[in-house]
């Protein structure tokens, strides 16, 4: 009788082993590692949460000084003309400077000098004048000074300074002025309209 | 003599333990060790269940944060690419203006110069790294006598500052010094100076 009871008990036990303990032994391994990547993954999130507030100031920051450049220093079209706006600002300056100016002849508009393809500069470009000027060598100077002070972001990517034999006092200028200018982005706006 | 009143098989231990007792206390035990273990095995795996879940759920509320933290990182990388490319751009300029201020402190007064050209070319640096690089042609004339000394005097000038620090290298050109074909009292010269590249990005 007690023999009995101890098969049954063995049988009942190899069952419980086999059909109870095994799967949830294989279960548990699946849960295990399926823990240790959820860990990995809690600890990065909670790694880049920690950082996330002074990345987000630094986004801001980084977007607010975006914002200031496209605002001030990217040249934008007026009605589609870059000329009109570069036109107006250069001869404000000749007139402060006190040159005249004989010709501001527009290059277009041209990619940034050899840029990688995977620059991030690819979505600007730069709209090139050339512009022809007389005056005295000082009044010159002063006429690129204060075009470069009021434009940060503006090149002079060749310059000829000649003497005028009839009158020496007078120079001739010829500047080819680069504007740094976002095309993209005033397609988008013009679409938007 | 000897005689066996009981048989062989009738004889029993005179041990108050006996076999029988043995076997039944290590069924007994193996049966609760065996019901604990099940048991505990199962509270682990229940343990273990009750953390995978707890833990699944921090995972799906912290996960939005998550990826918005991870968007707004990979935004500020793109954005700070951007601003660098920009002042890059910014910072290879030559600011002109005040440079040809500053250059006519450094002709001497008994040059007179003819004709200036400021030239750029883009160079390519390592790491694919373009750079702008300007060249600067001087033409002027001085007088015969003390001629020489003008124009080594004004090469110098190149060299000290304020231009010392941006030329990269100012030469006079072989045969560029040469006699005046419009004034035979006066002599002309080609100045070319190189200034130092300026990175792009």
């Amino acid at each position: 009788m007690f023999a009995l009871i101890g098969v049954v008990g063995i049988v009942i036990l190899i069952l419980i082993v086999m059909w109870g303990i095994l799967p949830l032994l294989a279960s548990s391994s699946t849960m295990d590692a399926s823990m240790i990547e959820i860990g990995d993954k809690l600890k990065k999130a909670r790694r880049e949460l920690d950082y996330a507030p002074a990345i987000q100031r630094e986004y801001d920051d980084a977007v607010r000084q975006m914002a200031n450049i496209r605002s001030e220093n990217i040249l934008r079209p007026i009605l589609g003309s870059y000329l009109v706006g570069v036109s107006e600002q250069i001869e404000a300056v000749a007139r402060t400077a006190r040159v005249r100016i004989d010709e501001i002849r527009e290059v277009g508009v041209v990619n940034l000098p050899a840029m990688k393809k995977s620059s991030s500069l690819q979505d600007f470009k730069s709209f090139v004048v050339q512009v022809s000027t007389d005056g005295p060598y000082d009044a010159l100077i002063l006429f690129m000074q204060q075009m470069e002070d009021r434009n940060p972001f503006f090149c002079v990517s060749d310059i000829a300074i000649a003497c005028q034999p009839d009158s020496p006092e007078m120079q001739r200028l010829t500047v080819r002025m680069e504007w740094l200018i976002e095309p993209r982005v005033e397609v988008k706006k013009g679409g938007g309209t | 003599m000897h005689i066996n009143l009981i048989l062989d098989e009738e004889r029993r231990s005179t041990s108050p333990v006996s076999l029988g007792l043995i076997i039944r206390l290590a069924v007994i035990v193996v049966s609760v060790l065996a019901i604990v273990g099940i048991f505990s095995f199962f509270a682990a795996f229940r343990s273990l269940q009750y953390q995978v879940s707890s833990m699944d759920d921090e995972w799906r509320r912290i996960e939005p944060n998550y990826k918005e933290a991870v968007r707004v990182r990979n935004d500020l990388a793109e954005r700070t690419a951007t601003l660098n490319g920009i002042k890059g751009w910014r910072d290879s300029r030559i600011a002109w203006g005040k440079q040809l201020g500053e250059f006519q402190l450094i002709v001497p007064a008994v040059v007179q110069l003819t004709d200036l050209r400021v030239s750029q070319t883009i160079l390519s640096l390592s790491n694919n790294i373009s750079a702008r690089s300007f060249e600067m042609r001087i033409a002027g004339k001085t007088a015969a006598p003390q001629s020489e000394a003008n124009v080594v005097q004004f090469l110098d000038a190149f060299k000290q500052p304020p231009f010392a620090r941006d030329v990269e290298s100012a030469v006079l050109p072989p045969g560029s010094f040469r006699q005046d074909p419009v004034s035979k009292t006066d002599r002309c010269f080609e100045i070319i100076c190189k200034f130092v590249p300026r990175a792009l990005e």
